[in-house]
């Protein structure tokens, strides 16, 4: 068992008579006086009092038998590891019934154990692993309470996306996670009700994957199962952000285009004048580059360099600050010069000859002294 | 909050860094450091200065306190003997597209461009009356010449 325990010692001297609590400013949480012997003090946090609150006469005999701190510091380490290893077998073993046991090991038996990949020592929490019909893994955590099988085991749900739309009763049923445990017991049952969510879903996957694949997702940074929104890279700091409807995948997404508006408002034109020409037999991405009249399509990781599109924030030099990415550019043509909103609005703030009108701050671009503007960023 | 951005600069620095600046110290993010050379061709040429940078945590929205350190602080009219220099980027000119390496070429310009070696003419008065921190001073900057 692998836990960190923080201790401070103090040698007895003829004047370490100081008592209570302390702050010693090295220390993460304040510290507590847990044991006081012939060779000095021992010092540490809560955790470690209450860890040793049954064992201190037992640690001031061993203090007296040690020669110097240090051996005495061994003794100590020994005797920590003893109490947390007995604790945790306690916990494991004496309490759970013997029903426990060979219930969870009937299911996991009946589930076949290749698709677990992972359980713990006392089989409170197994973690399966699902493929959808394009391969795609997907993780599974049930966990077994420790009164199972009277208390019924809990489930991590699939992560999938949120579906807004509430007029479908399948949607609904598929995103709860109240699982038809009680109705049918088993594991095979949770199984089922995942693999129905992987089917009803795979579609929308698809479609990420596809876009994941083939563009540049600035934002977010690590997309999971369950995030619906891309933002993806077209180059020159432009950018747009599109957000799936998991029902409805292939359908027109809701869009928006990030970028300096003489770039942009020719390709929002594009965007309006050729919607005639969604197809859904089509993938999303594929849609788009025709409608945004992309010949070599989206930027990508095959065609463009990381650099090029994380194009750095002039303030703070970096790309992806507080989970934000610079998306405040310069307006002037030559200069383009990205920002993020907070830096930009720092720096205006920070200077006398900035104008302020509500909260849009006017001042001058600390790269082409042109006028900048920006808003005040949400709290 | 910056701590990205002078990791940015330190790299860009040992990289490429501009002629005659050499860092010498940069262990944290506080301090730093760094060794001017007299430009070849000049009146400091063979002459070696040390620089110090001091990075506050609202850099680079405020500018980094510069002087000069050590027993040799350049004989120039905008050097006071303290180590304080008179150049506008380093107060009320600060923007954050200054760097550490372009305060460096200013400073190496402003060496350059220098054509007799003395101290500013209120030398004296001043660094009797000066605070530590040249932030502190009101500065004029009245001679674009040097």
């Amino acid at each position: 068992m692998d836990r960190e325990l923080e201790v401070c010692i103090e040698i007895a001297s003829s004047d370490s008579n100081r008592s209570g609590i302390e702050s010693k400013p090295e220390f993460k949480t304040v510290v507590q006086r847990v044991l006081t012997g012939n060779l000095g003090c021992v010092f540490g946090t809560d955790e470690l009092k209450e860890i040793l609150v049954g064992s201190k006469l037992q640690l001031q005999q061993k203090m007296l038998e040690a020669s110097d701190m240090p051996s005495f510091l061994i003794e100590l380490v020994d005797t920590l590891e003893g109490i947390l290893s007995s604790k945790s077998t306690n916990i494991d073993f004496q309490e759970r019934s013997v029903s426990y046991w060979s219930q969870i090991m009937e299911q996991l038996d009946a589930l076949g154990w290749e698709m677990i990949t992972d359980l713990n020592a006392d089989l409170s929490k197994v973690q399966i692993e699902l493929s959808d019909a394009s391969q795609r893994k997907h993780m599974l955590v049930v966990r077994f309470p420790q009164g199972f099988p009277a208390v019924p085991p809990t489930v991590e749900p699939l992560e999938t996306p949120a579906c807004n739309s509430e007029h479908s009763s399948l949607s609904q049923q598929l995103n709860s996670n109240a699982l038809p445990f009680g109705q049918q017991p088993g594991l095979q049952s949770v199984i089922r009700h995942a693999e129905k969510q992987l089917e009803f879903f795979k579609e929308f996957w698809d479609v990420m994957q596809d876009i994941d694949e083939h563009t540049w997702v600035i934002d977010p940074e690590k997309p999971t199962r369950a995030d619906r929104m891309r933002r993806c890279a077209l180059g020159n700091h432009c950018s747009i952000q599109m957000n799936i409807d998991p029902l409805f995948p292939r359908s027109m997404p809701d869009t928006r285009l990030f970028g300096p508006a003489n770039s942009i408002d020719p390709m929002r034109s594009k965007l309006y004048q050729n919607a005639a020409l969604w197809d859904e037999s089509k993938l999303p991405r594929e849609n788009l580059e025709i409608l945004l009249e992309l010949p070599n399509g989206f930027p990508s990781p095959v065609n463009v360099s990381k650099d090029d599109i994380n194009i750095e924030c002039g303030i703070c030099y970096s790309f992806r600050f507080d989970g934000q990415v610079p998306d405040q550019l310069c307006s002037h043509s030559k200069c383009q010069q990205p920002f993020h909103r907070v830096c930009l609005y720092e720096w205006l703030r920070s200077i006398p000859n900035t104008r302020q009108s509500f909260n849009t701050l006017f001042g001058a671009c600390p790269y082409c002294s042109e006028t900048i503007t920006t808003t005040a960023p949400k709290q | 909050m910056f701590a990205r951005r002078l990791s940015k600069e330190l790299k860009d620095l040992a990289m490429n860094p501009p002629a005659g600046v050499e860092v010498v110290d940069a262990n944290d993010f506080k301090v730093w450091k760094l060794s001017l050379a007299g430009a070849p061709g000049t009146l400091y040429e063979g002459e070696k200065f040390q620089l110090e940078f001091n990075f506050g945590p609202n850099y680079p929205l405020e500018s980094p306190q510069v002087l000069f350190v050590g027993k040799d602080v350049p004989i120039h009219p905008h050097i006071y003997s303290n180590g304080h220099i008179c150049l506008d980027v380093l107060y009320n000119h600060w923007s954050p597209v200054q760097t550490v390496a372009s305060i460096c070429l200013s400073l190496q310009s402003m060496l350059s461009s220098c054509t007799s070696k003395e101290r500013p003419p209120d030398n004296a008065t001043y660094i009797k009356t000066a605070r530590a921190n040249p932030k502190h001073t009101a500065w004029a900057f009245h001679d674009d010449t040097v």
